[in-house]
């Protein structure tokens, strides 16, 4: 009998043992989170184009928090984002697309949703490499002298305008690569461009994905759904309303529009 | 040899290529490694040519392939000191040494784009169109490209007043957000937020297409959650008349905060601000007086330039917002106004068979007093909407008067009194995809009102008007179709009693009426179709009379809306108008002392039909406003009426057993530019218009055309940090032809105004002119200019102005109907000068 007790009580000593070690791995695992605080925080104005022919562009407030290891690129809210710290859903009330980049894992996460709803895609990739081409040109923005700098990404040619003295490898979406953080990029065919709009000292709040429901998708898989939306809306919605994700294939009967897209992936 | 030269060459070329390896190690003054330090190669003016980074060993390695003469080497990294190191210093695998340096920031200046677009939401970015004379956030929003304020403080956007007007999205105000508007400083708004296609109902977002427009005022961070507000005090005295003390003033405490929201405020002037506006209209559903005070209001120049008042306004609104769905608005409102008013006037009729002068000069005193109540509760949640408002108005005003009629003498008096309470009840329930509601409204006015007439007798006329109305509605959407049905039943029950020597009188009006109202709309895409074919049944009785009638009321529109960018619509309806008791009723009735009308007595019904088409641009990219309307409607009103004037100049329109049947013509194209140059912004408006009107001459019925021109333009423009200026021209024209004679006659009028304002770090100087000029006829040219400084502290703003600077007294215009001619003389505040201070709670 007292060795059976002795059993359930060792049982259960080992039990807590275990619970202890989850409760000490978990608080070390959001620790180490909780190290990468904003330390820098970049306002952007990012304007595109929605569809090829139309000529119509279309704007919104974006911010980038950069951390020491990791940064941050999503939508804010032109007057409210501040006062909402970052786990606050109040802050995220009208979100388009987040960039995650960590240059420690070199990875990269870009999530984005395409209805009202809470359904977000996201897809995780290599940080993309940057052939950057520094060239002659100077320009100041919002008081900091940048440098100029050219490359060309998944299809587009992009133009760069970057500030020595923020020395961030860092820019709005995902771009980077440079050594100063990148204040201003335009992509050559007009059709999307990111411009600073102002530069604010870290809040001290943790970096940290948006709390969502998140479908894994593949780069390709993403785009496919983004030209989905302007080319065959009903499958669309039949998408976002969160049932059985359909497999898009060629013979969705194509219409006039032309969507914009940002980076194409063969 | 020449082989030994081409060699020779080619070594040239070939040896700036030439491929050179740069290495080394970069520490921090402690010798431990920096990883992730930017090492740029520059030239000789700084250019970086190539860069790399240092790896977590602090190791940096390049490999240069470049024509370019590498000048130096610049390391940056985050947390460092910038290094600079001249290349014929730099030795390949030595170590560099950087020291440890926060990072400083400058003081950046947010610089926003000054109208952005996402999705219907437009904001405009107050700093971007704030100039240092602009007061009020009205001030700021009448620059705004596609908006516009009118002189009574309604906001439109692209020409449609805007349907709500939020603080931080709460709607404390109601239809009495002139208050808002004209009292919250503009210094305290972020941003303005205009929302198209805006659906206030929660629980209809996704079901129903609206076409209403919202503003929403969105205020700094540092307004919310305190008490604040903004207080004035003015003293002056009118230039030659000592005695007559000016004054201004005003307190409004506010507070804007998550749960609650309040804005009151005190206000007093006697220096020609009407403060009635910031009330707005008070007329309810049931009816309105027959009976006015005496007014002798202008359009020729501002009112506050010709408006002799004294007048106190006392209003508190209040929101709480006890749950994140649920508001509960509480505001009360009391106006007390004493006006004084001068008018000459001589009226030329031509549809008279021999040709009739009339000829008045009044003085008067009318006292205006006002109350207002109104309590609203709304619960407006995403599965339905329930709200009830509760409102009520009381006017107690009176007014006397002397009057030359034809050079006689008339005494006047008039007291129009007022009582009305209403209350609307609505209830909203969403069902899936569809939605049933529940309105309900119903208004009591109770208008007793004596008149003094031209003869010295007293005339008391009592209107008492009870109208409910109740309509049940059902939405339901399937697919990109949206079908709903509505039934309503409304009844209106009006007792009419005049007593006058001439008549002792009494009328009981009743309508009531069954309509259906299918609705079907189709979205694809872009395009909006809708079709309303409403159905009326309608029971009309006066006195003995009764009708029973069916009516057909149809409804189309087409809207094309591409992202906001461009919008089209195209839109038809048919509405009939029952008729005003005043219409219907063949009781003679004296409108004001010299004015009698009477109606034909008889039921009949008028009917309203309009189409228009209108285009908007509204390219915020390239801050590009622009709009054209054209529109035709008829008005088929159940009166024609035949005007007499007698010798002595009294005035008495008799109804004809004929239908009144008008049709108007419009024209209208309006584009606003704003460029970042010398932060200009450009407008142009113009508008055509042609009006027929049937008119009895002689026992036979003329019809009558009257043509309007209008052409407008303005420029404002900053062209130094210390000076800005704005200004404008307006062509009005108008034109008919005399029913008799067929005389074409026509009156001409140019307005202009240039405004320069001159401003230092903590002081402003505003000089503002207006003038009119007009194609003679005994009518004067008048140039008016007003002088004002002010001196800015951080809460405090000391100000000295003078009005009316060249001391105009009068205006003289002349304007013309299709049968008549009236001169006016209107008197003009003097010269007057101020002295005050505002400032900042």
């Amino acid at each position: 009998m007292m060795q059976h007790l002795r059993l359930n009580h060792d049982l259960l000593l080992m039990k807590n043992v275990r619970l202890l070690f989850c409760f000490i791995f978990s608080l070390m695992s959001f620790s180490s989170w909780a190290e990468d605080t904003v330390q820098l925080r970049v306002m952007y104005y990012r304007i595109w184009k929605v569809d090829l022919d139309d000529n119509f562009s279309q704007g919104q407030d974006m911010t980038l928090d950069i951390g020491e290891t990791t940064s941050y690129f999503y939508y804010r809210d032109t007057v409210d984002h501040m006062k909402y710290p970052i786990n606050d859903s109040r802050r995220y009330k009208r979100a388009s697309y987040s960039v995650l980049k960590n240059i420690e894992t070199g990875k990269l996460a870009y999530s984005e949703s395409f209805s009202s709803k809470d359904i977000w895609f996201r897809y995780e990739e290599d940080m993309p490499q940057w052939e950057w081409e520094l060239q002659e040109g100077d320009s100041i923005i919002l008081g900091y002298p940048c440098k100029k700098a050219v490359a060309s990404f998944r299809g587009r040619t992009w133009t760069a305008w970057y500030a020595i003295d923020l020395p961030y490898d860092n820019g709005p979406w995902k771009l980077c690569g440079l050594p100063g953080l990148i204040l201003l990029a335009e992509e050559s065919d007009r059709c999307f461009k990111f411009k600073c709009t102002g530069i604010a000292k870290g809040d001290g709040f943790v970096i940290a994905e948006e709390d969502h429901h998140y479908q894994k998708v593949t780069p390709k898989r993403m785009q496919e759904i983004w030209q989905m939306r302007y080319m065959d809306p009903d499958a669309f919605m039949l998408l976002s309303t969160g049932r059985e994700i359909k497999i898009i294939s060629s013979n969705i009967p194509m219409r006039e529009r032309k969507p914009c897209l940002i980076e194409i992936f063969e | 040899m020449r082989l030994v030269l081409t060699i020779f060459g080619l070594l040239l070329c070939v040896m700036p290529m030439r491929a050179q390896q740069y290495e080394g190690t970069v520490t921090n003054t402690e010798g431990r490694p920096i990883a992730r330090v930017s090492v740029m190669f520059t030239d000789s003016v700084r250019n970086p040519i190539s860069f790399t980074r240092s790896n977590t060993q602090g190791h940096f390695s390049l490999n240069m392939k470049t024509t370019k003469k590498i000048a130096y080497l610049l390391f940056t990294a985050v947390g460092y000191a910038k290094k600079e190191i001249s290349i014929a210093y730099f030795k390949n695998g030595s170590t560099v040494i950087m020291a440890e340096k926060a990072m400083e920031l400058k003081e950046v200046v947010v610089k926003d784009e000054p109208v952005k677009r996402s999705g219907d939401t437009l904001t405009y970015r107050v700093s971007a169109f704030k100039q240092a004379y602009d007061r009020s956030i009205e001030d700021v929003i009448a620059k705004m490209p596609g908006l516009r304020v009118d002189d009574k403080g309604i906001i439109y956007y692209n020409d449609q007043a805007i349907h709500n007007f939020y603080i931080e999205d709460m709607d404390m105000m109601g239809n009495q957000y002139v208050q808002a508007s004209r009292n919250i400083s503009a210094d305290r708004v972020e941003s303005v937020q205009v929302y198209e296609h805006h659906q206030e109902v929660k629980a209809m977002q996704g079901i129903s297409k609206s076409d209403n427009v919202a503003l929403n005022i969105k205020l700094k961070d540092n307004t919310k959650n305190i008490w604040t507000g903004s207080g004035d005090l003015a003293l002056g005295l009118p230039i030659g008349d000592a005695d007559r003390l000016l004054r201004e003033w005003k307190l409004s405490p506010m507070m804007f905060a998550k749960n609650i929201q309040t804005l009151s405020l005190y206000k007093s002037n006697n220096i020609g601000t009407d403060l009635q506006p910031e009330i707005g209209s008070t007329m309810g559903e049931a009816g309105y007086n027959l009976i006015g005070n005496i007014s002798y209001g202008t359009t020729f120049v501002d009112r506050k330039r010709s408006l002799f008042n004294d007048s106190y306004l006392l209003t508190t609104n209040w929101l709480y917002r006890p749950k994140r769905d649920t508001d509960l608005r509480l505001q009360l409102s009391g106006l007390l106004d004493h006006e004084t008013g001068e008018l000459t006037r001589e009226t030329h009729y031509s549809d008279q068979v021999y040709p009739v002068v009339r000829t008045e000069q009044n003085t008067s005193d009318t006292y205006h007093q006002e109350w207002n109540g109104n309590l609203k509760f709304l619960q407006n949640k995403s599965r339905y909407m329930l709200s009830n408002q509760l409102s009520a108005h009381f006017d107690l005003s009176h007014s006397n008067g002397i009057a030359y009629l034809n050079g006689s003498r008339v005494e006047q008096y008039v007291k129009p009194h007022e009582i009305q309470v209403s209350n609307r009840l609505n209830y909203l329930k969403r069902i899936r995809h569809h939605s049933v509601s529940f309105f309900s409204d119903f208004d009591y006015a109770h208008m007793p009102a004596t008149m003094q007439l031209y003869n010295q007798s007293i005339q008391t006329t009592q209107l008492n008007s009870m109208k409910w109305t109740n309509k049940a509605s059902y939405v339901h959407n399937w697919k990109q179709l949206s079908f709903s049905g509505s039934v309503e039943g409304g009844v209106l029950f009006q007792d009419f009693h005049v007593d006058s020597p001439d008549t002792i009188a009494r009328n009981l009006y009743r309508e009531n009426y069954l309509a259906l109202f299918p609705m079907i709309s189709y979205q694809k895409g872009s395009w909006h179709f809708s079709l309303t074919p409403r159905v009326r049944l309608f029971n009309q009785s006066l006195e003995h009379q009764h009708q029973l009638r069916w009516l057909l009321e149809p409804e189309a529109s087409i809207n094309y809306n591409n992202h906001g960018l461009f919008s089209h619509s195209l839109h038809y309806f048919t509405i009939h108008t029952m008729g005003q008791l005043m219409q219907l009723t063949d009781i003679p009735l004296y409108q004001n002392y010299a004015f009698s009308t009477a109606g034909t007595g008889i039921l009949r019904m008028g009917a309203f039909k309009t189409a228009y088409w209108t285009t908007n641009l509204n390219d915020v990219a390239h801050m590009i406003n622009a709009g054209i309307r054209l529109s035709y409607s008829c008005n088929t009103t159940n009166s024609l009426y035949n005007n007499r004037i007698d010798a002595d100049g009294l005035y008495n329109r008799s109804s004809r057993d004929r239908k009144n049947h008008m049709e108007f013509y419009n024209t209208s194209a309006n584009i606003q530019k704003r460029f970042s140059w010398m932060q200009t912004s450009i407008g142009l408006d113009g508008s055509y218009g042609m009006n027929t009107y049937p008119l009895i001459v002689a026992d036979n019925i003329t019809k009558l055309r009257m043509y309007n021109t209008m052409l407008k333009g303005s420029v404002r423009m900053k062209p130094m940090s210390f000076l800005s200026m704005e200004m404008g021209l307006e062509y009005n024209n108008r034109h008919s032809r005399q029913p008799l004679t067929d005389n074409k006659t026509t009156s001409e009028n140019y307005i202009g105004h240039l405004n320069v304002y001159f401003s230092g770090k903590q002081w402003l100087l505003s000089f503002t002119n207006w003038c009119s000029i007009s194609n003679g006829d005994g009518q004067n040219n008048v140039w008016l200019s007003d002088l004002r400084f002010d001196y800015k502290m951080k809460r405090v703003d000391f100000f000295l102005k003078c009005s009316n600077l060249w001391n105009n007294d009068k205006i003289i215009r002349r304007g013309i109907t299709v049968y008549e001619e009236i001169f006016s003389i209107y008197r003009l505040r003097p010269r007057e000068i101020m002295a005050g201070v505002s400032f900042i709670l």
